[in-house]
Parts: C-alpha cells; sequence; structure tokens
C-alpha cells in the first residue's frame, strides 16, 4: 500500500468514526474513558459475597496498591457460577463515590460540623445513660451479622429493652410470618439447586430477570441449552421477566389469594391433590376470630367448604385472570411427573395481606406434593445481602432473639442469658416497637406518647424507604428534643437532617459475614482501607457500648461484673473499643462463635467461623461430621438430605406448630386492600425496584455505569392511559396521591408496560421521592406496608405562565 | 382477449381481497382498542395489535440500518481473504474506544446503542452471530450464550425525560485495558495480554470482522490457545 491509499484509508476510517459517533446523537454523549488506568499485573484477588442483593454472589475482589481495581465472577461460588449481574460487575465502585463521608459531624446551631471520633462517642454514650428506655437502634439487612448481634446485644443484654428493629421489616416480614404460620420456623426449606431441575417456574408478583437475574439466568440458560423448562409469570404488569414467560397473567392487584384458592379448589374438587403427602404430613388451618398468626385448626372438610366459591368462573370475576388459566395452573400442578418450583419476593411480602398470601402459595406446594424433591419447592426470594442472615436469623427485631428464638418466651430469654452470663430477668419480655411504630413514635412530640427520642440508623436510609415519609419520618427533623444519629458511607436522604452522622466503612473496608436467601452464610476479610475516619458499624457499637460501661450503665456488666462485650486473645482481653486495637483480634470471629451458640435450638446450626473462611459459603443447618467435617444441609426437612428428619420418614416437618410433625395448609379469603382506585384517584400506584440500581440507589447512583443507564424515576403508563391523557412519552407529568404528589416523567412501554388504569414508579431516585406518596397501612402479623397498592391520579402539568 | 379478463378478474379479486382485509384489520383495530380500555383484560400477554405496532415505529435502533440497506447485504469477508494491513494507529483506536466502554478490563461492557427497553431476544437477532452495519461492527458474543443480556451488559442512556445531573463523581480507577502480547522472540505467537474469562470465542474481536488493527491474519486457523498463551495472573486464577 503506498503512502496516498494509506491516507485515504486513515481519512476513511476517521470519518466513518465520527459518521458512527454522530449517528448516536439520541443517547447521551459517549461514554469517557475512565483515565488513568491501573497497571494490568500484580493485582491480588480474594472472595466476598457482593455487596447488594439477597441472591448471595460470590465475586473476586482485584486488589492493587489498596485500591479495588476489578472485579469477577467466582467460578468457585454455587450460587452464581462466575457469572455476575450489571451491579456485581460494578460492586467495587460503589466505595468510591467523590462524596464519601470521611468524619462525625455534629449539629451545631443547624450546621453538621466535624467532631472527633471520640467526642462523637461521648454524645451517644451520654444520651443514652440519661433515658436508654427512649433509645433505638434501626439497623437493616446489610447489617454484617456480627454488627447486627453486637447492635441486638447493647439493645436487649445491655439496656435490658426491645427496642431495635430492622429495614427488612419493610421487605420480608410477611415472608418470615407465612413461614412461622406453616412450618413453624422460618426460611426456606429449598434452595437454589432447585432451579436446576424445576419443569416448571413460576414467579407470583416477581422481576427476577431484573431483581434476581443470576437465579433467573440459571433457568433461562437451561433452556438455551435445550432443557425444557416451563415459565409461568403472575404479575399485575408486564416486565422483563414476562418478556421471556410462557404464560402471563396479569392480576388485579391485590387479588392474588383468589388465584392460589383457585388453583387449591380445583385440585380438592378433582382430586388431583398429592393425598398421600396430605394425609401423612399436613394439617388444615383457618384464620380465627382472634387473628392469630396461628389461627385455628380446621378439617379437610372445612377446608373444601372454605374454598367452594372459589371456581374458575369465580376466580376470574374477581382477579382478572381468564378462568382457562386457572385451570391450566390447577392441571400443573395436580401432575406428580412435573417439578414446580414458585419464586416471589416483594410483590406477595409488601401487602397487606402479605402473610396470607405467602401461606397460601406454601399450602398450594403441600397440598399437590410439590415439596421436598429437587426442583419442588416455594422458596422466597430476599432483597438485601443479609436481610436472612442478620435480620432473620440473628433477630434484630423488637420480639425476637438469635436464632429463632423470641423474647415472650420465658425459657428462650433465660436460653440467652445464660449464654450471655447475664442476671436472670436482664432480657424483657415485653415486645419493642415494630418499625412503622418506632417511626411513628419517633416523629411524634415527647409529651404526646413519642416515647422514641434518640434514635440511631446504621446501613440503612429510612428517610427514603420508609413509606409515607411525610408522617414518619419528616416531622422528627423539625422537634428539638429527638436526636438522630445515622451511620451511612454517603450523605442520604437520611443523613441530610441528622444531629450526628458517624462515616462507616463499607464491604470489603472491614470483615463480614453475609447470609443469603437459601440459608447460605458467607464470610469476607477486609481487603482495602476505608477512606478518611471512617470506621466499622461493630466498632461503634463496641465503643459506644464501653463508654456505657464506663459511665456506669449497669447492663453492660455480666453478673460477675465484667465487661459484656469482653474479647479475650490467649486469654488476655482487648480493647477493641480502642480504634487503635480494633485490629488486634478478628471481632467478626468473637461475636459470630459466641452467636452460633444460639443457633442449635431451632436446628440451624451454623459452623465455627473458621470453616466460613474456606468456603463460599455454606446452608445451615451446618452439622460436624463423624470425620470432624462440616455437612450443610441443601433440602430442610427432607430425609437424607437434612439430619434433623428421623430415618424412614420422608419428610418430616419437626418444629411443626402442632407438634406432630405436620404443616398447615391455610385458607385464607380473597379481602379488598385498605385503598383502592375510585373517582378521584382512578389510578393503581405500584412502586419497585430496577435491575441497574439497589435499594435507595446510595451507592448505584454514584457508579456512572449504572446511573448513565439509568438516571432517575419515571412513571410508567400504558399507551392507552398516555394517548387519553394527552401526554408522550418522556413528558412530565404530576402525580398525586392523598398523602402527597411529585412531578416524574411518563415512560411508555418503557422497561415494564402495566395495563391501562395501572401506573408504576420505581423507589431508587432520591430526587424523586415516591414514598412522599405511598401508604403505610400494613400487614396485622407482620407489621409489613404495603407499597405496591394505593391509588392515585396524574395530571398533565400546566402551562408555565 | 381473453387474458385481458382474466387479467381484470384477477384486478378485481385482488382489490376486492386487499380492502376486505384493509377493514377487517381497520375493526380488530376498534375492537382491540375498545377492549383495552378496561383495565386488566381477561387474556393471557395478546400480541401487539396494528396500532400497537405503528405506535411501537421502527425500534429505536431503525436509525442504524434504515439507510444503509446495500451496505447490510456486504458480505463478511472470507475466511481466507486477505486481511489488510494493520497499524499501531489502529490498534491504539480500538483499545481506546474499548476502554470507553468498560469500567475496568474484564468488566462487561456498556451498550453503546438503545436498547429495546422490555426486550429480551433482541440482542441476539444481531450479536448471535454477529455482523456489520452501515459501518457499525455488532460483535458476537464472545462467551457463551446467555439469553438474559441486559443482566449484565447496562445501555448508555436511561428513560425519556429531563436530563439530571449525576450525584457525585467517582473516583474508581479500574484495572488497564491489555496493550500487546509478548514475544518470546521476534516473530514467535504473542501471549494473550488480556483475560480470557468468558471469552470463548476469540473470533468476536479478533475474526473476519473483527476491527482493523486487532484483527487476525490467520482467521481460518480456530484453536487459538494452541499458540498463543493465556495469563493464569490475568484470569486471576491461583
Amino acid at each position: 500500500m503506498d503512502r496516498r491509499a494509506f491516507l485515504k484509508q486513515s481519512a476513511m476510517a476517521a470519518a466513518t468514526m465520527a459518521a458512527a459517533r454522530a449517528s448516536f446523537g439520541q443517547a447521551a454523549a459517549p461514554p469517557k474513558p475512565t483515565l488513568p488506568l491501573a497497571p494490568a499485573n500484580g493485582v491480588k484477588w480474594d472472595k466476598a459475597p457482593c455487596r447488594f442483593c439477597g441472591t448471595g454472589c460470590h465475586v473476586q475482589v482485584g486488589v492493587l496498591a489498596g485500591k479495588i481495581v476489578a472485579i469477577q465472577g467466582d467460578p468457585k461460588a454455587e450460587v452464581n457460577r462466575g457469572l455476575l449481574c450489571v451491579k456485581g460487575y460494578h460492586v467495587g465502585l460503589a466505595l468510591y463515590g467523590k462524596d464519601r463521608l470521611t468524619r462525625p459531624l455534629l449539629k451545631k446551631n443547624g450546621v453538621q460540623t466535624p467532631i472527633s471520633w471520640a467526642e462523637a462517642i461521648d454524645v451517644i454514650a451520654k444520651r443514652v445513660a440519661a433515658d436508654p428506655a427512649t433509645f433505638a437502634i434501626y439497623g437493616s439487612g446489610q447489617w454484617t451479622i456480627p454488627e447486627g448481634y453486637a447492635a441486638l446485644k447493647l439493645i436487649k443484654g445491655g439496656l435490658g429493652h426491645n427496642q431495635i428493629e430492622a429495614n427488612a421489616r419493610l421487605c420480608m416480614a410477611s415472608a418470615v410470618t407465612g413461614f412461622l404460620a406453616t412450618y413453624g420456623v422460618d426460611e426456606p426449606a429449598g434452595c437454589y439447586d432447585d432451579l436446576d431441575r424445576c419443569d416448571v417456574l413460576i414467579t407470583w408478583g416477581n422481576n427476577p430477570a431484573e431483581m434476581h437475574p443470576i437465579l433467573f439466568s440459571r433457568v433461562i440458560d437451561r433452556r438455551s441449552r435445550g432443557e425444557k423448562v416451563t415459565l409461568i409469570d403472575i404479575n399485575t404488569r408486564r416486565t422483563r421477566t414476562s418478556a421471556f414467560a410462557d404464560r402471563s397473567l396479569l392480576f388485579k392487584p391485590n387479588t392474588d389469594l383468589a388465584i392460589a384458592n383457585g388453583i387449591a379448589h380445583l385440585l380438592v374438587e378433582r382430586g388431583t391433590f398429592d393425598k398421600d403427602f396430605v394425609d401423612k404430613h399436613c394439617a388444615f388451618r383457618a384464620p380465627d376470630d382472634k387473628k392469630t398468626l396461628q389461627g385455628k385448626a380446621i378439617s379437610f372438610d372445612d377446608y373444601k367448604r372454605m374454598l367452594a366459591e372459589y371456581t374458575p368462573a369465580n376466580v376470574e370475576k374477581m382477579s382478572g385472570v381468564a378462568a382457562k388459566d386457572i385451570v391450566y395452573l390447577a392441571e400443573l400442578f395436580g401432575r406428580r411427573d412435573l417439578r414446580i418450583t414458585s419464586l416471589w419476593c416483594m410483590g406477595m411480602n409488601q401487602h397487606t395481606r402479605g402473610t396470607a398470601i405467602n401461606s397460601l402459595v406454601h399450602g398450594v406446594h403441600l397440598l399437590s406434593g410439590h415439596f421436598g424433591k429437587p426442583g419442588d419447592a416455594p422458596t422466597s426470594l430476599t432483597g438485601q445481602p443479609s436481610a436472612c442472615g442478620t435480620v432473620r436469623e440473628v433477630g434484630t427485631l423488637c420480639h425476637a432473639l438469635p436464632g429463632g428464638l423470641v423474647v415472650a418466651k420465658a425459657e428462650d430469654r433465660a436460653e440467652v442469658e445464660h449464654v450471655w452470663n447475664v442476671p436472670p430477668g436482664r432480657i424483657s419480655a415485653k415486645v419493642g416497637y415494630h418499625t412503622v411504630e418506632m417511626f411513628r413514635r419517633f416523629s411524634t412530640p415527647s409529651d404526646k406518647g413519642g416515647d422514641i427520642k434518640t434514635l440511631w440508623v446504621q446501613t440503612t436510609n429510612p428517610g427514603q424507604s420508609l413509606p409515607n415519609v411525610h408522617e414518619l419520618f419528616e416531622p422528627s427533623r423539625k422537634l428539638a428534643d429527638k436526636f438522630l444519629i445515622v451511620s451511612d458511607v454517603y450523605p442520604t436522604a437520611t443523613t441530610k437532617d441528622a444531629d450526628l452522622v458517624l462515616p462507616s466503612s463499607l464491604w470489603v473496608e472491614k470483615n463480614g459475614v453475609f447470609g443469603n436467601s437459601e440459608r447460605r452464610t458467607q464470610q469476607w476479610f477486609k481487603m482495602v482501607e476505608p477512606p478518611g475516619e471512617a470506621r466499622p458499624d461493630v466498632w461503634q457499637l463496641l465503643a459506644v457500648a464501653r463508654r456505657l460501661y464506663e459511665l456506669g450503665v449497669p447492663g453492660l456488666k455480666d453478673k460477675d461484673g465484667a465487661y459484656l462485650f469482653d474479647v479475650k486473645k490467649d486469654g488476655k482481653s482487648v480493647p477493641v473499643w480502642d480504634f487503635a486495637h480494633f485490629f488486634d483480634v478478628n471481632v467478626d470471629e468473637a461475636l459470630f462463635d459466641e452467636y452460633r451458640k444460639l443457633t442449635k435450638h431451632h436446628k440451624k446450626d451454623l459452623a465455627p467461623y473458621a470453616e466460613y473462611t474456606r468456603a463460599r459459603g455454606l446452608r445451615w443447618p451446618v452439622v460436624e461430621q463423624p470425620d470432624g467435617s462440616w455437612k450443610e444441609t441443601r433440602f430442610r426437612f427432607t430425609e437424607g438430605e437434612d439430619p434433623y428428619v428421623a430415618k424412614g420418614k420422608g419428610v418430616q416437618f419437626y418444629q411443626s406448630v402442632t407438634k406432630d410433625d405436620r404443616a398447615q395448609i391455610w385458607f385464607n379469603p380473597q379481602e379488598a386492600p385498605p385503598e383502592s382506585p375510585d373517582a378521584d384517584y382512578p389510578f393503581w400506584l405500584c412502586t419497585g425496584r430496577v435491575l441497574e440500581h439497589w435499594h435507595t440507589g446510595t451507592m448505584t447512583m454514584r457508579i456512572p455505569q449504572l446511573a448513565r443507564a439509568m438516571p432517575h424515576a419515571y412513571v410508567e403508563m400504558s399507551r392507552e392511559d398516555a394517548s387519553r391523557l394527552g401526554v408522550q412519552d418522556g413528558e412530565e407529568v404530576v402525580l398525586e396521591t392523598r398523602r402527597g404528589k411529585i412531578e416524574l416523567p411518563v415512560w411508555i412501554d418503557g422497561r415494564g408496560s402495566p395495563p391501562p388504569g395501572s401506573l408504576f414508579v420505581p423507589f431508587f431516585d432520591e430526587r424523586l421521592l415516591i414514598n412522599e406518596l405511598t401508604l403505610h397501612e400494613h400487614d396485622p402479623f407482620s407489621k409489613q406496608p404495603d407499597y405496591k397498592k394505593c391509588a392515585a391520579r396524574v395530571r398533565k402539568k400546566a402551562k408555565a405562565s | 382477449m381473453i387474458e385481458r379478463r382474466v387479467a381484470h378478474i384477477l384486478v378485481v379479486l385482488a382489490v376486492g381481497v386487499g380492502a376486505a382485509g384493509f377493514f377487517t384489520g381497520l375493526s380488530q383495530e376498534r375492537k382491540r382498542s375498545s377492549r383495552e380500555a378496561q383495565p386488566y383484560p381477561v387474556t393471557s400477554a395478546p400480541a401487539p395489535g396494528y396500532r400497537d405496532l405503528r405506535d411501537m415505529r421502527r425500534g429505536p435502533n431503525a436509525h442504524l440500518y434504515e439507510t444503509a440497506f446495500d451496505a447490510l447485504e456486504a458480505k463478511l469477508p472470507g475466511l481466507t481473504d486477505e486481511v489488510p494491513p494493520q497499524t499501531e494507529a489502529q490498534r491504539a483506536a480500538v483499545l481506546e474506544d474499548r476502554a470507553t466502554r468498560r469500567a475496568y478490563d474484564g468488566a462487561p461492557p456498556t451498550i453503546p446503542h438503545a436498547v429495546v427497553a422490555s426486550g429480551a431476544f433482541e440482542c441476539l437477532g444481531c450479536h448471535a452471530r454477529g455482523l456489520v452495519v452501515a459501518g457499525k461492527r455488532a460483535p458476537r458474543m464472545s462467551h457463551e450464550r446467555h439469553d438474559n443480556c441486559t443482566q449484565c451488559h447496562a445501555p448508555s442512556s436511561g428513560p425519556p425525560g429531563p436530563p439530571r445531573e449525576p450525584l457525585a463523581g467517582n473516583t474508581f480507577v479500574g484495572r488497564a485495558s491489555p496493550t500487546v502480547g509478548e514475544r518470546a522472540w521476534p516473530g514467535a505467537p504473542p501471549t494473550i495480554p488480556h483475560s480470557t474469562r468468558m471469552r470463548s470465542d476469540c473470533g468476536s474481536c479478533h475474526g473476519v470482522g473483527g476491527s482493523l488493527g486487532v484483527r487476525s491474519t490467520h482467521p481460518w486457523r480456530q484453536s487459538c490457545t494452541q499458540c498463543h498463551a493465556p495469563s493464569a495472573e490475568l484470569d486471576g486464577r491461583p
């Protein structure tokens, strides 16, 4: 090639490139390279569970010169087998947002002013020591297990009350009550292995293609390898999951109970239920007059009679799902040759009838015998990395104690008091306030019954994630004697007006242990230093506990007068409250190994901490074998898998509420929701999540690749409604409920498509706060609010005059 | 004469059939919209109607190919066709372009064009086999088939609406893109300078449709790692 030809070619190439770039004019400017780049060699890798959702993927974190430079899916992890989702691949960037909190900030004359850690710890301890009973801690399913355990022990063992809650109350409390009502014990019997074996996957109000993509891919990738898996999507709007589904059934919001009852009705009516399984392992229940979680026992004939009105034709009328589709579902469940897995998450849990619908779906599986065999499982998913591990298993809730024990039972309290070596009676039997009530009291003047005065929030963002924040959160910021302490990594809707802000270490800036949706406990070590003066949440708790001890608060001593959180190394106490000595010993290991002593009572046995350092997580119960190794459990209540099932039983519900090894099949009637569309507010409003953002977006909105893909919230609307209202795609409209209003751009046929009469808004965007509009009505048993259904109206924005 | 009469009859028939079809279509559209005005129609997922199809227009990527049908038909070079000479400048341009789409080397690239937001299989239309459209290269997947493409690959624009500034910048510094493989001596096959995680198909970037600068001079040889050694360190293998 001569010089002329080469020049011509280069010019052509340049022109083509320019033209190609120009042709992307409709999108944002092409992303800029992330320069300068770290060298490619010399990267050190270590394992950690992902910081984001409850799936619990393992990542390999690549560290160079003290900073994370790359992330890989961990090929040794059974959960994700080397694959991640777009959030997981970018999880390392979550640490490096420019506005990380780096110093403790105390509000002085209305301005958050930097102070020292010593002063910050002192401020908290003095306030708590002065009035321990009005102090509460609010954490989350993002607490590590040791963090949650330390917070629980501080409140329940140190201060002798039960004012501790976690945001998991807002996301999976109804799943817990559903498990308790059905099996007498919390957490799924099945695991992700079911996804490799099921012939039918039913997603109930669930969108795993976006929210649990690794689990969803595990199923649809089987199909692309030639296996037959039927996907049935039961939903109130079309989603990415619907796009992959063989059948997508749209139902009217709140009528999922009618669908489940419709399936049960046909199974019973046609005699296609699994008579043998039901006779051996199940009993029937219905709500009682006192509305207790246990309900009342009913006979099979009662059950049949109660279901009688749920004929396919009636269910069609109630739910909008065609009678033939109800028959189709019932026929699937009636087949013994198929393996059926159900998945659900927020759709069934954020529901004023959350406990009821959870129990019904378990019931359909039990009634049809689709239980306990690989691929046959009703499986509830979680949204936070340790909603199960910390909130449910450690029990950071106002009624709970570690390992499934509860404050209401004297023998449970005595057991925990024994392990903590505190005097009998230290743990209060009085249940504390559940989340909505805790915040209501924090936002109520003290002289009007607002008896929560100091609130310490860790690892979560209630200023954005609570429902109806106008009423539950914002008033507290205007009351002089209310004091809000927030430990976080970035400025959030919650830190904004906090009285004291504490900078926290994030993810691999500290040691940690999480527990995922399939009972898998996963550990990681600190890999990088946190920025500035940020410190681990568990240190913050232990430092305050020590200051309380020094101030003479009696509960911080055990019954022998020793410090409640004494951590020993080689028999000598280590002053871990002094940050200079915090890493002299692995505090996580000390707390975890104490906690695991409490996990055996409900057969949720955990292995010693050291076992988890070698594994990519282990699913409990983890039981020691004669050879000294530790064996995990894939399928609970199933002989041969679960070590607690007696030989010859096949399936044994050994924690049955009726103490006869039977699970409860519930009848719960379809009922009207607390608020429905009417003439003034004609739309259903549903809120939820998107693939790119996690929780309230505090981390993911600071990751350029994710923020660019989803920079702001929107309101999804059907094309019919948009054309009726005369609104264009992208036009900003006013969205209003009885509780508030915001302006949002409309997205037609966007990420999802709601049917006419329905709207959907994601909740990640702190600048477009949908929770100013949502309802705080909650499930009577789980106290979990319903974010998924309220009445709304939409109008065009008035033209600027 | 007979032929002309036959032709007339055919024309009448054609017009008749066309008109019948047109009005049937219209009436279906009318029926459809009256049904859709009812919330939660009693049905499983409906197929799109004529009006939906019209409203959906041509899809967000139509501008990439609508004016370029000639280019669409241009065939990829054959495996044994001569590869044009390649320059360092071309390689640098490819690497720079590559870096713009990744947070770090090994991250799944972001999508440089609009995507059909609720779609599932749309990606595979172009990226299953790989093709060149209007000068743009749609590389075929470098990894085994995964259908939920947007699980890993984020689009580079979001929902419509007024633009919003990001909350804050990010100081993350990602692992560098590969540059060039090492050769033991001039003429020796270079080692693979990048991670091979999820890259089972070298031809995705280096094959006949690959950008000049990184295209293989011998794409007919399919067993790449026979001569080009991967790096355990870059792959993050122990």
